[in-house]
């Protein structure tokens, strides 16, 4: 019998490792969208250019561990030949369960970690010529611990630009356009400290927003924050890729996201990359159709389930009391090994390949993505 | 268009994390009253009957309670360049900010100076508070000389912020644990004269003192400061200056490529803002 959903890592809530499975339509409801300034800007160099991209973390050499401890004791292979890349104006998600390589890539992208072997360019310039390079990324990380709590939205945005070095005449304005683009300029002059965690994310948005990079990174922005709090901020990034011609490539485990963004998906496990490509190009692989089946109450689900996926022809996943059968028979099939529980049936639909099981299945290896 | 200039660009980027520095200091009132301002003026208090105690039990010679004032002066901004970049580098990983730092478009380089700026000014505004309660309470210095003596004090300072970056560089890797500014705070406590000339130290120690920048500008301050600076042993003005000058010179090459190579090595295994 197929192994029904691990519900341990594929959760209720639709989550990789647990968030919710409800899908969210990307209509914009409430949201402050930035206004239409700039066109897709022209041919050149992709947006991101990743090639060969491995990264062998190794414990810290002897002499460092009298100053402190090696985290880790073996060599940890984070990234393994990863390559893709992103043309401008489009927006890449990067999808994983935790510890697949995401941050890490990031991580390369940003400069914040060097590579073991292979490149990594952005705009066509490789990620090791540092200043030149962060001055066109806009980088949002997870956390939002490096926020300023004690000071003002203002002041955060502010303290930011001068790093960012945006000349002192159009600091001002450019921190109340980013205020305004993530929809928080009426909290301008509250503390940080006193923002819901959605806004605290929109902050951090305007924050990488600020010097109008060309490419903006966004390290699980809707990690932090509730499903509608997710979806205002995917309509701003959607809204971002849309009228600014910006380049975003994003991280995130939420699957209803990954449904909405569906533009590139590069799906990591372990550190390899076992999908490049669009969902739709991913679900044509597994092209079986799938009926979802409900029955009254009464029916023995679990030993109907059994009797269906013992047959070589059906693959059957039991979600509580609702049988999930794909095959490539006709329907008629499927209803006559149903037997005299057909006559239990109260729901019969063809279903597309849920996100979460499409994704199990390419890290069980069940199916191979497009690379 | 941003700011091309690379000087108004580190004056910027020097600015914006001197107002952080002071925005977030004067966010505690009650410790500003207490480390900034009842700690500095509490010393020279303390130190006017410990004077007192040394002039009537021993003829040392000179102004003991100039003598000592001008040494925690000294010490106060010496201090501030020592541990400065070391405190604020640990404060912005601790804080998460650190990553954040490096991922903007500064230069390296620029990290241990606009990092430091503020805690430096403060630790000199604190040896003020020390000076000026001290002065209120007895001590006698040589105005006329005080132009020079700053001078020679600014090069210490720098001096001591060059040993700092690299104390910072290996705090970068040991994160909590600052070994560098331990060991050096151990020695130049015993050795620099701040308290005591070194002349009163044993003979095989004195040596040692001439390898601590402390040393320096601590006598050569005394020298241009106090009433009685001509008949003080240690090093003359000029071999200070000049031991000041080079030193400084030497110890931010060393420091700076220090600094460089760690931020490297932190890149390369994964260690720079974790904790």
């Amino acid at each position: 019998m197929a192994e029904a959903i691990d519900v341990g890592r594929v959760g209720p809530s639709g989550a990789i490792d647990g968030s919710s499975t409800e899908r969210l339509t990307l209509a914009p409801k409430n949201v402050a969208v930035p206004p239409p300034t700039v066109s897709k800007p022209p041919g050149g160099p992709p947006a991101l250019s990743v090639d060969g991209l491995c990264k062998t973390f190794l414990p810290s050499p002897p002499l460092l561990r009298l100053l402190l401890k090696s985290a880790i004791k073996e060599p940890v292979v984070a990234l393994d030949q990863v390559s893709f890349e992103l043309d401008r104006g489009q927006t890449c998600v990067i999808v994983g369960p935790n510890g697949a390589g995401k941050s890490t890539l990031f991580r390369i992208l940003t400069g914040l970690t060097t590579a073991t072997s292979g490149t990594a360019r952005v705009l066509g310039r490789d990620v090791d010529e540092g200043r030149l390079v962060r001055s066109t990324i806009g980088y949002m990380p997870a956390e939002d611990r490096n926020l300023m709590l004690r000071h003002t939205c203002a002041q955060n945005l502010e303290f930011r630009g001068k790093l960012q070095n945006i000349p002192r005449g159009e600091l001002a304005g450019r921190v109340e356009m980013a205020l305004d683009q993530v929809g928080i300029l009426s909290s301008r002059d509250s503390a940080a400290t006193s923002l819901s965690t959605g806004m605290k994310a929109r902050l951090q948005l305007a924050a990488a927003l600020l010097h109008q990079p060309q490419v903006l990174i966004l390290d699980e922005p809707t990690s932090t924050v509730d499903p509608i709090g997710a979806h205002e901020i995917l309509c701003l990034i959607e809204g971002l890729s849309a009228q600014h011609g910006m380049s975003i490539v994003l991280s995130s485990h939420r699957l209803e996201e990954i449904d909405a963004l569906e533009d590139n998906v590069v799906f990591l496990d372990h550190g390899r990359m076992i999908h490049n490509g669009n969902l739709a190009e991913l679900r044509k692989i597994w092209e079986a159709p799938r009926y979802r089946i409900e029955f009254a109450a009464g029916v023995d689900v679990l030993s109907l389930g059994r009797r269906l996926d013992a047959e070589p022809f059906f693959e059957v996943d039991i979600v509580g009391d609702v049988l999930e059968v794909a095959t490539a028979e006709p329907i008629g099939t499927v209803l006559a090994y149903l037997g005299y529980s057909t006559s239990a049936v109260t729901s019969f639909e063809r279903v597309a390949m849920p996100l979460r099981l499409l994704f199990h299945k390419l890290v069980s290896g069940e199916i191979e993505g497009l690379q | 268009m941003n700011v091309a200039d690379p000087m108004l660009r580190a004056r910027r980027v020097t600015g914006a994390f001197v107002w952080l520095g002071v925005t977030e200091t004067f966010a505690y009132p009650l410790v500003i009253l207490l480390n900034n301002i009842i700690g500095p003026a509490i010393l020279p208090v303390i130190y006017l009957f410990v004077a007192r105690l040394v002039d009537s039990t021993a003829a040392v010679g000179f102004d003991y309670y100039t003598f000592v004032i001008i040494g925690f002066f000294v010490n106060s901004a010496l201090a501030g360049g020592l541990s400065s970049f070391s405190t604020a580098l640990d404060s912005a990983i601790q804080q998460g900010r650190f990553e954040t730092f490096l991922v903007q478009p500064i230069s390296w380089y620029s990290l241990p100076f606009a990092l430091a700026a503020w805690p430096i000014t403060l630790s000199v505004i604190n040896g003020t508070i020390t000076g000026v309660f001290g002065l209120a309470l007895g001590a006698q210095i040589r105005w006329t000389n005080l132009p020079e003596a700053l001078l020679v004090l600014a090069l210490g300072v720098a001096a001591s912020h060059a040993i700092g970056t690299l104390a910072a560089s290996v705090r970068l890797l040991s994160k909590k644990a600052d070994p560098v500014v331990a060991v050096y705070n151990l020695f130049a406590s015993i050795l620099s004269g701040a308290l005591f000339p070194i002349a009163m130290l044993p003979w095989w120690l004195r040596p040692l003192s001439y390898l601590l920048p402390h040393t320096y500008v601590i006598s050569a301050v005394r020298r241009l400061l106090m009433v009685e600076g001509d008949v003080l042993t240690g090093p003359s003005l000029a071999v200070s200056l000049l031991v000041l000058l080079l030193g400084t010179i030497v110890l931010y090459g060393a420091s700076l490529a220090a600094f460089k190579r760690t931020l490297d090595f932190g890149r390369r295994y994964g260690v720079l803002g974790g904790y």
